[in-house]
């Protein structure tokens, strides 16, 4: 089971630009073929087995419908790790950039002002990363830019979470 | 009918065989039913008064016999102690856990884990009350359908967790049914409106039962269901709006309010009765004689229930909006809203509901029979009923589940609604120079202190080779079956020393409870049941035998000369013990043939899975 790819459970190409709704449409088709349920009358010993793909099938889709896992996914399946555990140096300008975002977003909670310009200036830079992932996977695949890029993706998709967490309460 | 998916069988069908009995069960808080599909049309199994519903009542009389359903109903006002009504209220709580708003006329009994309720037969907990319904059901739909259930699929509120969720199985394992699925009340509507009209889209379910509510927003798509959100509050139902009603008549006695149990109960199902009648009138009298030769007699008009219950309402909607937050959707997106529940019969709730999403909802359904008839169908298909139809249900997790970390936090590990079957780990480390062991403590809930969070289990890894603080690696699984019970597993990685366990909630019954409660239940029946026992070992024996032979036929290149002769020798073993009469011999030859099979079926089963994906491309998929 381990040797299939997330992209080849959900029969999909092995690319970063895949919509939501592909993969959507994807796993919908992978998990209607191996529920355990489509085995009722089996035995348990297969019901099980399928209950194991279908359990993998379930975690290729959340893998593949969030850009930095599935950025990750393909960065592994090219041999290179995202190093986001041993190698922790971020460039200090896109450091800097995090701190005034974080102040910002604190300063707009404590006068009630709208968070929205701001997450909307963060979703643009987001927005910049996913393209330069798609440039760097897909098109003219560049390991080292894409690896740059997905590791600074992860310090924008927490942001961006932190900020609507804080926002929530 | 709605365009269903066609979906390829992936190599292989199920044995042939005949028609199985199987049920689908509404376990309400308030009234039961049962339903099955025959000859492919879903229907309500009536008792033999023509009676659809079965009050969810449990009377022990004085001598010693047990009353269920209407009579003991009937007999509640009278004797409330021993008179055991919402025991699904209570069923896998603790005393603690208990709402404090609700007047319960019982004794309690304060027993470890679960409440327990004294009665005159002796100490009862819920799930032996549950069982007593669940068997009262189980008769007479044997007795209708004439021959023994292979099983049944029962549903829960999507909000219950695992503790009730185990309860509510081990409730059935005491009536002698087997569980095919603990299938989510909403999502059984949505299965019964779903086939029907040809629905497809967003939809929500708004089901507000006897003791419950519950709403679930389930995204229809040519014969698939999916779950994408579910909330709402395991403590407020139809009871709660009868309870308004009662504090309501209470204001007029003042400083005479003080009731006995007697009193509450009268007065209850006076609430309850003057609550009935304002669906079809716009007002009515709520009269009860109480004791002391105090009485109660109050008009009550539609507007004045609407008003004293708006909270409760509100309470529903606010519900309804988090559904709908998770799940990133608003109102407008919604393709429908399916009303369940006897209790949404209120004129209050389908007003406040139709004004809520600016359209009227779906009823053409009974509401009360509307989850016992997708029960029955998911019951259909898992029985291996297959009526030529293709769909298929994916359901989600209702509840988070995490581990408790440093400070009495919670890490949680599979957030709620996760598509089921899943498998998810976490790395967690230790903390201390030197640890050798790690105790794992697994609660569900979405609060982030572990105290707020009811507690699953525990259990401890031992043997982790003492090493820096922070040193080990511990990956933690979580695994979430198709009935959406849990298992989780502990493995230190540098090493290799596990642990797992099966979670059993710590609410829950031991082992030891169920078989002694089995066997006082069945001391009597004994006989009935070694017969019924060994007629069902044969039956198992022959399907098994008969699926490996096909299973041989089909696949026998996976299997070595010496794998192939010691199944060989399972089945001859098992034909053998067929033959004689020991129900429990049998059973040990059936476990011993599916111990010779298990890596073949999971060979079979491996390779026909991935035929079926290798089958499937983007090409199939039209964008």
């Amino acid at each position: 089971m381990a040797d299939l790819t997330p992209f080849a459970l959900l029969g999909l190409p092995e690319r970063f630009a895949l919509s939501e709704e592909l993969v959507q449409k994807g796993w919908m088709n992978a998990i209607a073929r191996v529920h355990p349920d489509r085995f009722a009358g089996r035995p348990a010993a297969e019901r099980r087995v399928a209950e194991q793909w279908a359990g993998r099938i379930n975690e290729a889709r959340d893998e593949l419908t969030d850009p930095v896992r599935r950025a990750s996914a393909l960065l592994r399946l090219r041999g290179a790790d995202t190093g986001s555990e041993t190698d922790t140096r971020m460039d200090g300008a896109f450091l800097m950039q995090q701190m005034l975002w974080r102040e910002e977003a604190e300063s707009l909670r404590a006068s009630g002002a709208s968070l929205e310009p701001l997450l909307a200036r963060i979703g643009d830079e987001r927005g910049r990363l996913i393209a330069a992932l798609e440039e760097s996977l897909d098109a003219s695949p560049d390991t080292t830019r894409a690896r740059e890029a997905v590791r600074r993706l992860m310090f924008v998709e927490k942001i961006r979470r932190d900020i609507l967490r804080g926002a929530q309460q | 009918m709605i365009g269903l998916m066609q979906i390829a069988e992936p190599g292989m069908s199920a044995a042939p065989h005949e028609e199985r009995l199987a049920v689908g069960i509404d376990l309400g808080t308030t009234n039961s039913l049962v339903a099955t599909v025959a000859n492919g049309a879903p229907e309500v199994i009536r008792d033999e008064k023509g009676r659809a519903l079965l009050p969810s009542v449990v009377r022990y009389c004085p001598d010693g016999s047990l009353q269920v359903g209407y009579e003991a109903l009937a007999a509640q006002e009278s004797d409330p102690l021993n008179t055991v009504s919402s025991a699904k209220r209570l069923i896998g709580r603790g005393r603690s856990d208990l709402d404090g708003n609700i007047i319960f006329p019982y004794q309690f009994e304060d027993a470890a884990g679960m409440v327990r309720i004294r009665t005159r037969a002796g100490v009862k907990s819920p799930v032996e009350v549950s069982a007593q319904v669940l068997s009262t059901l189980r008769t007479r739909a044997e007795e209708r359908l004439g021959g023994e259930l292979v099983g049944a699929v029962i549903t829960v509120p999507a909000y219950f967790d695992d503790a009730q969720r185990q309860a509510t199985k081990d409730a059935a394992k005491l009536a002698g049914i087997n569980v095919l699925r603990l299938l989510n009340e909403p999502t059984a509507a949505a299965l019964a409106y779903g086939l029907d009209s040809g629905a497809e889209g967003l939809y929500l379910i708004y089901d507000l039962g006897g003791g419950t509510f519950d709403v679930s927003l389930l995204k229809l798509t040519k014969g698939v269901f999916e779950v994408l959100a579910t909330g709402g509050n395991s403590a407020l139902g139809g009871d709660d709006f009868d309870h308004r009603l009662v504090c309501w008549a209470l204001e007029g006695l003042g400083a005479d309010a003080i009731l006995d149990a007697q009193d509450k109960r009268r007065l209850t199902v006076a609430a309850r009765r003057a609550k009935e009648e304002l669906t079809e009138k716009t007002s009515t009298r709520l009269a009860v004689e109480l004791s002391g030769g105090r009485s109660i007699d109050r008009e009550i008009t539609r507007e004045e229930f609407a008003r004293i219950t708006c909270n409760l309402v509100n309470k529903t909607l606010g519900s309804v909006k988090s559904v709908l937050s998770d799940a990133g959707s608003g109102a407008a997106d919604l393709q429908g809203v399916v009303l369940v529940g006897g209790a949404t019969r209120m004129p209050c709730v389908r007003e406040a509901v139709t004004e809520f999403f600016g359209t009227a909802p779906f009823c053409d359904i009974n509401p009360d029979e509307v989850v016992a008839v997708g029960a029955a169908m998911q019951a259909n298909k898992l029985a291996g009923n297959n009526a030529g139809d293709d769909w298929l249900l994916l359901d989600v997790t209702p509840l988070s589940l995490g581990l408790e970390t440093m400070g009495g936090l919670v890490e949680k590990v599979i957030p709620r609604n996760t598509a089921i079957p899943v498998a998810m780990a976490q790395d967690f480390t230790t903390f201390k120079d030197g640890q050798t062991a790690m105790a794992i403590h697994v609660v569900q809930g979405e609060r982030e202190m572990v105290d707020a969070c009811r507690s699953l289990a525990r259990f401890e890894l031992r043997g982790i080779p003492p090493m820096a603080a922070g040193g080990a690696r511990i990956r933690v699984t979580f695994q979430i079956d198709a009935d959406g019970l849990l298992s989780v597993s502990a493995r230190e990685t540098r090493t290799g020393v596990e642990s797992s366990v099966r979670v059993k909630p710590s609410y829950g019954l031991s082992d030891e409870d169920i078989v002694r409660m089995l066997r006082e239940g069945n001391e009597s029946a004994k006989s009935d049941m070694l017969e019924r026992e060994l007629r069902e070992q044969r039956v198992e024996a022959s399907r098994i035998i008969e699926s490996t032979h096909s299973a041989l036929e089909a696949d026998a290149d996976l299997l070595s000369e010496s794998e192939r002769s010691v199944i060989d020798s399972a089945i001859e073993d098992l034909q053998k013990k067929a033959a004689e009469s020991d129900a429990g011999a049998i059973k040990q030859a059936i476990e011993a043939l599916a111990a010779a099979t298990g890596d073949f079926a999971a060979r079979r089963m491996d390779r026909s899975i991935r035929e079926a994906l290798a089958g499937q491309s983007v090409g199939d998929i039209q964008i």
